[in-house]
């Protein structure tokens, strides 16, 4: 019965030791990747005007500048008249500049988390209010000889565009696999309004090279513009 | 006697009749319409601030407590003076500049104005021979003029900074730098619906992790401002 139990205390402790390895795992390395979406508006976002009471009250003005002359002769067809602007107008600009700079050191050890993100940006268009699915859109490697880690990732914040407009980053959802893709892309958590944590992109063992698709299904009523948010990915061992 | 009586009269009839015939009407009640156009000279003023508040300068990207910031010898010394310099950096990470530029703008435009910021080139190596897209390496995002104070880290989203399609004078490290958009401008980084405005930036440095050469590199970022 003694050897039974210290048979069982044994095996405990094997099938424990994964799980406590993870548990003492900590931040080896993190990168981050600027995911830039284009955004156009959906027309059926807009916010829609109040119905008329007052027909006689209304007053409707048509402008053209500067159109080519199949639309110009489209607005004649439709008896609206108009006076080509001059394009030679004077504009009030005034314009500096600053230097910035840096020095650059080459880090050779910078490459057990590596994309293949062209200066770890990506660019995607999409229109408000439509789901659009992006195969691929960019890889996230791990070369390391650790026989035991854990890639965690989301987005650092919203996203947001220069005016300080934003929508959800959870809006944007990733389907992060080595071959195959998973039945279902998952929402991006955001690290600075989902409690401050990463989620589990996977934990593996040896170097690994995964592929990231993006499906990105904004709200109807995003503005145009454009929005940007980091994809944060940090490798634990 | 009589004649030349008559013949005074004659005179002096006519005389009335032709200051009759050049006198204004005035006893016509009628108003005539003048109408006076004219345009108003749009004026902008535009004053660009470096390292505009307290604790300007570079921390390295890290969630949590933040490093303080720190910064290259170009930049400052003090508030307001010298380059964005971030000092050494490393290739493959991010690095936030707190507090880099403060864009003041004065117009008498009333339909407001527009902002645009764009690179002279790509960053670039001070002794040449090699350079970095700008796109990739260079962004922007929107900061606070200091109270309440700057929460970006260097993982906040950020807009990256293009490399102009403009005509650059200048460009050399000694600068300045301007750009000849020649009435066709890009996209703006910023508008305003008013006559004055404003802005405040932080920039964000990502070295690219395939950078191979090391050595000052730099760019120089032009702000443009025109009236609506």
């Amino acid at each position: 019965m003694k050897h039974l139990r210290a048979a069982f205390i044994a095996l405990a402790v094997l099938a424990l030791l994964p799980l406590a390895a993870l548990a003492f795992q900590t931040q080896r390395a993190q990168i981050g990747i600027t995911i830039v979406i284009n955004v156009t508006p959906n027309p059926l976002g807009y916010v829609q005007q109040g119905g008329a009471t007052d027909m006689a009250g209304i007053i409707a003005k048509a402008t053209l500048h500067g159109a080519p002359p199949a639309i110009e002769r489209a607005f004649e067809a439709q008896q609206l008249h108009f006076t080509q602007v001059n394009t030679g107008q004077m504009v009030a600009q005034v314009q500096k500049s600053l230097r910035v700079e840096a020095e650059v050191t080459p880090n050779p050890t910078a490459t057990l988390l590596t994309t293949d993100a062209p200066g770890s940006t990506v660019i995607v268009s999409a229109e408000a209010g439509v789901p659009t699915a992006f195969s691929c859109v960019y890889h996230v490697a791990i070369q390391t000889a650790v026989t035991s880690w854990t890639l965690k990732h989301g987005l650092a914040t919203d996203f947001f565009n220069g005016a300080g407009t934003s929508f959800p980053g959870g809006s944007v959802a990733n389907n992060t696999y080595i071959a195959a893709p998973h039945p279902t892309a998952t929402p991006f958590l955001v690290y600075s309004t989902d409690g401050g944590i990463w989620a589990n992109a996977d934990v593996n063992t040896l170097s690994k090279t995964y592929c990231v698709d993006l499906t990105v299904s904004m709200p109807i009523s995003t503005p145009q513009g454009t929005f940007s948010s980091n994809a944060i990915y940090t490798l634990y061992y | 006697m009589k004649r030349f009586f008559l013949g005074l009269m004659g005179v002096a009839l006519t005389s009335v009749a032709a200051i009759s015939a050049f006198a204004p009407a005035a006893a016509n009640p009628g108003v005539a319409t003048t109408t006076v156009k004219w345009s108003a000279q749009a004026i902008i003023s535009m004053t660009l601030t470096p390292n505009y508040f307290t604790g300007f300068g570079q921390v390295k990207a890290v969630f949590g407590a933040q490093p303080t910031p720190t910064h290259g010898p170009n930049a400052g010394p003090g508030v307001a003076q010298g380059d964005i310099d971030f000092g050494n950096v490393l290739s493959g990470t991010n690095y936030l500049y707190k507090y880099a530029a403060h864009l003041n703008v004065t117009s008498n435009d009333a339909n407001g104005f527009k902002v645009y910021g764009e690179g002279g080139a790509d960053f670039q190596l001070d002794a040449g021979g090699g350079s970095t897209p700008l796109s990739s390496t260079l962004f922007y995002l929107n900061s606070t003029s200091g109270a309440p104070a700057d929460p970006n880290n260097g993982f906040s989203a950020a807009l990256p900074f293009q490399k102009t399609a403009g005509i650059v004078t200048g460009g050399t490290y000694a600068g300045p730098t301007s750009i000849n958009y020649g009435g066709v401008y890009p996209g703006p980084i910023a508008t305003s619906a008013s006559a004055t405005g404003d802005f405040y930036y932080d920039y964000i440095l990502k070295v690219p992790s395939s950078i191979v050469a090391n050595g000052d590199y730099y760019v120089w970022i032009v702000y443009t401002v025109v009236g609506s």
